[in-house]
């Protein structure tokens, strides 16, 4: 073998050695900035907490936001910004398998948006869905870009706070003009149910449905809370579809699980500007007025 | 098989490792079986098609050659050119002219009975029909010698670097290539897997992360803002651009790593100063191809002035329709041979109001400001070869033309602000990659440089590809053609 060879050879092992250092760093780096996000966050909080949860809060960011754990008591609030009822789904039978945490009641989102499309994410494109797989298995860093941009820039997710897994919404709705008011609670409609996305989308119904029979199997009340939203989200989403049609559409699933429970706040708020954040988050004022009445009608209920 | 999938990334090695412990006289037997198992793995049938096309030129310049009279080649590079585009024809295009007769004929007052069929579009077929038919032109007119092997022939047509989006190269260059010996090279090796590298960084972190915020506007226009359509218009020009060089970049750089060098096809095309200087860069083998084998037996340029206008139009017309059976894609080949007649007609007054106003002397300028206005106007014409419909590119020139509101969501589209500032970064660094590849090739530049520049640079392309890449969203664009 020439110098040149061996020069060469030693060369092409030490740029994989160099590869594969990069890798390893790479790996701890982006599970270092994964643990700030609020997702990791609030799994870590809830596998660190060790009182009682009878009240597990579950769903998206209006149940985040939107539900105060320390003001209901005894509870944990495990909802993630964005989450379907696929992923509540497969986050509650993973909490029941491990039998460590057991809550007798469950709250659980039903807004207008619950089973919209926007939720249903990018079909995948078959040929590269494994490849795509591979290669987020075999690099866990791969197609992280969001997260490691949300980092650096110091987004929402880094600069949350987390209360037993509540998310407490700042900002005043109500400081806004009317003009503003009205514009921002259109945009958030027509983000939710613009086409292509459709209002309906029978995969969150399934789950919806999956997860009230889990929660029977394993005697835990299933409690469906139509979080308050603004008038005026009502008004500019009822504009991409029928709110009537809907809510038919949504009790004939209901009508089948009977023990699910409904607590309809939808219009409680509804010209309440300083209880929001926005035209259908509400602030954290909002959510101690909202959990108040929660604990009020379960008292009722009980 | 696509290249950015688990088996190319199998596949690619074993071939590589096969092809060169074969020895050099048999290397076209696992050449040209790779060649059919990438092509097949999309669909078994298209083999045939691929099969077809071989044997129908390889005979017919066969028989060609061994004819003893004019008449008797003409006859069969006849049969030969009309076989092998007629698959191209019935393919790609039957049910286009089919839908068009069906409605010129409804126009007519005509009861038109043929429907249209099922047809499956086989990729690729555009590219390997267009390298077949330029082989058996070529032999016709003496400019090569027919093959004579036909296992040598058919990995000419089928060499799966290049089978399903170019570049479309001349049999004249790589059938010799083909029976070279190609020396184990490690430089050239090394070379080869730095521009696949590049390729897949333009592809999975430029072009796939723009087209999410180009098809969240064009995808339903009349929905989008006026400034959503701008940008997405620009950006599709980078997209595509980065999508398709992605490709031939890695196709040359596959090739590369075996010893073949097949035939540029990007020359930082947005740097062009007109329209004609465009095509002089952009898919350089199929314009090439269009120039050899439609425009010079027109007569080329050593025509009438009416004569070259309708030898352009004709070029840019068919042009277009291979990129696609739609008459946005005509119309677009038509705004490109519009483009080029109203150059030649308005060069004259161009140029004497230019030096009229002195900025002849300003040659930097004039590059840059030339550079601008073919940008924009090739840009212009993106619109239509993206929009789905007549109706869609008019709602997005419109939208763009009749004023529009400047506000955060309509910049950002259905980006955060941190997305929309790192995709700018990322057409920066392309474009900085462009303005340094005017002295030389990157691969070139790079390697006299130390090992503390090279090495982080490749790890950052490597490493930002994985994590900046947007997985799992399409194939190349110029499949579909």
């Amino acid at each position: 073998m020439t110098v040149k060879i061996k020069h060469r050879i030693a060369g092409a092992l030490a740029f994989i050695i160099g590869a594969i250092a990069m890798h390893f760093f790479l790996c701890y780096a982006v599970d270092a900035i994964q643990a700030t996000t609020l997702k990791a966050r609030s799994k870590a909080q809830f596998r660190q907490y060790k009182g009682n949860i009878k009240h597990l809060v579950m769903g998206d960011s209006h149940m985040a936001r939107g539900i105060d754990p320390r003001v209901l008591g005894d509870s944990f609030n495990y909802a993630t910004l964005g989450e379907p009822y696929s992923d509540t789904y497969n986050k509650l039978k993973s909490i029941l398998g491990s039998k460590s945490k057991k809550p007798e009641i469950v709250f659980l989102p039903l807004d207008l948006h619950s089973f919209s499309s926007m939720r249903a994410g990018r079909k995948k494109n078959k040929k590269t869905a494994g490849f795509e797989k591979f290669l987020k298995d075999a690099f866990p860093y791969a197609g992280k870009e969001e997260i490691v941009l949300e980092y650096f820039s110091g987004g929402r997710d880094v600069k949350s706070e987390l209360v037993l897994g509540f998310i407490p919404g700042e900002g005043d709705f109500s400081a806004l003009t009317p003009e503003e008011r009205d514009k921002a609670a259109k945009d958030r409609a027509a983000g939710h149910f613009k086409p292509p996305k459709v209002p309906f989308e029978p995969e969150f119904a399934e789950y919806l449905g999956k997860i009230i029979e889990l929660c029977a199997k394993n005697d835990i009340k299933p409690v469906l809370v139509k979080m308050p939203v603004t008038g005026l989200y009502i008004e500019h989403s009822s504009e991409w579809f029928s709110i009537e049609d809907y809510e038919k559409d949504v009790d004939k699933i209901l009508s089948a699980h009977p023990r699910a429970v409904i607590l309809d706040y939808r219009n409680a708020f509804s010209e309440r500007y300083d209880l929001f954040k926005d035209s259908d988050h509400l602030n954290t004022k909002g959510a101690e007025e909202l959990t108040l009445m929660i604990k009020k009608d379960l008292q009722g209920l009980n | 098989m696509i290249f950015n999938s688990i088996e190319f990334l199998i596949f690619f090695p074993i071939v590589v490792a096969l092809y060169f412990l074969t020895p050099h006289r048999l290397r076209w037997m696992p050449l040209l079986m790779a060649s059919y198992y990438f092509y097949m793995s999309w669909e078994p049938l298209y083999g045939l098609l691929l099969a077809g096309s071989t044997i129908i030129t390889f005979l017919s310049s066969t028989l060609m050659a061994r004819a003893k009279s004019l008449k008797s080649k003409r006859a069969f590079l006849a049969a030969g050119l009309i076989l092998n585009l007629g698959l191209l024809a019935f393919f790609k295009y039957f049910n286009f002219f089919n839908d068009a007769l069906r409605a010129a004929s409804g126009l007519a007052g005509f009861d038109y009975k043929v429907d249209s069929l099922k047809i499956l579009l086989p990729v690729g077929i555009s590219f390997y029909i267009f390298k077949t038919a330029s082989y058996v032109i070529d032999v016709y007119k003496g400019r090569m010698e027919p093959e004579r092997h036909l296992g040598i022939y058919a990995v000419y047509v089928s060499f799966f670097p290049a089978l399903l989006a170019g570049p479309i190269d001349r049999a004249s260059h790589l059938i010799p290539a083909i029976r070279e010996k190609h020396p184990l090279d490690y430089d050239r090796i090394m070379d080869g897997l730095k521009l696949m590298l590049w390729g897949f960084f333009k592809k999975l972190v430029i072009a796939d992360r723009l087209a999410v915020y180009v098809n969240s506007a064009y995808n339903f226009p009349a929905d989008a803002e006026g400034l959503t359509l701008l940008i997405a218009s620009y950006f599709y020009a980078f997209e595509i651009y980065c999508d398709f060089s992605g490709y031939s970049d890695i196709a040359i750089g596959a090739a590369k790593v075996m010893g073949f060098r097949l035939t540029e096809n990007f020359r930082r095309p947005y740097y062009a100063r007109s329209v004609s200087d465009f095509w002089s860069r952009w898919h350089m083998s199929l314009s090439g191809w269009f120039r050899d084998y439609v425009y010079i037996p027109l007569g080329g340029n050593r025509v009438a002035k009416g004569r070259l206008y309708l030898n352009f139009m004709i070029v840019f017309l068919l042009s277009g329709l291979w990129h696609g059976a739609a008459w946005t894609f005509v119309f677009w080949g038509a705004i490109h041979g519009a483009y080029l007649v109203i150059g030649d007609i308005t060069s004259g007054i161009r140029t004497r109001a230019w030096q009229g106003l002195g900025f002849h002397k300003h040659s930097g300028f004039e590059r840059v400001w030339k550079a601008f206005i073919t940008f924009n106007l090739v840009t212009f014409a993106w619109i239509f070869f993206r929009a789905s419909s007549f109706n869609d590119a008019f709602a997005v020139i419109g939208k763009i033309f009749s004023g529009f509101s400047v506000t955060k969501k309509a910049l950002l589209g259905p980006w955060s602000g941190p997305e929309f500032i790192f995709a700018l970064c990322a057409i920066a660094l392309l474009e900085l990659v462009h303005i340094l590849e005017r002295h030389g090739k990157m691969g070139h530049l790079l390697s006299d440089k130390p090992l503390w520049i090279r090495w982080p640079l490749y790890y950052a392309i490597l490493f930002g590809t994985l994590i900046f890449g947007v997985f799992g969203e399409s194939e190349f664009i110029y499949f579909q053609f």
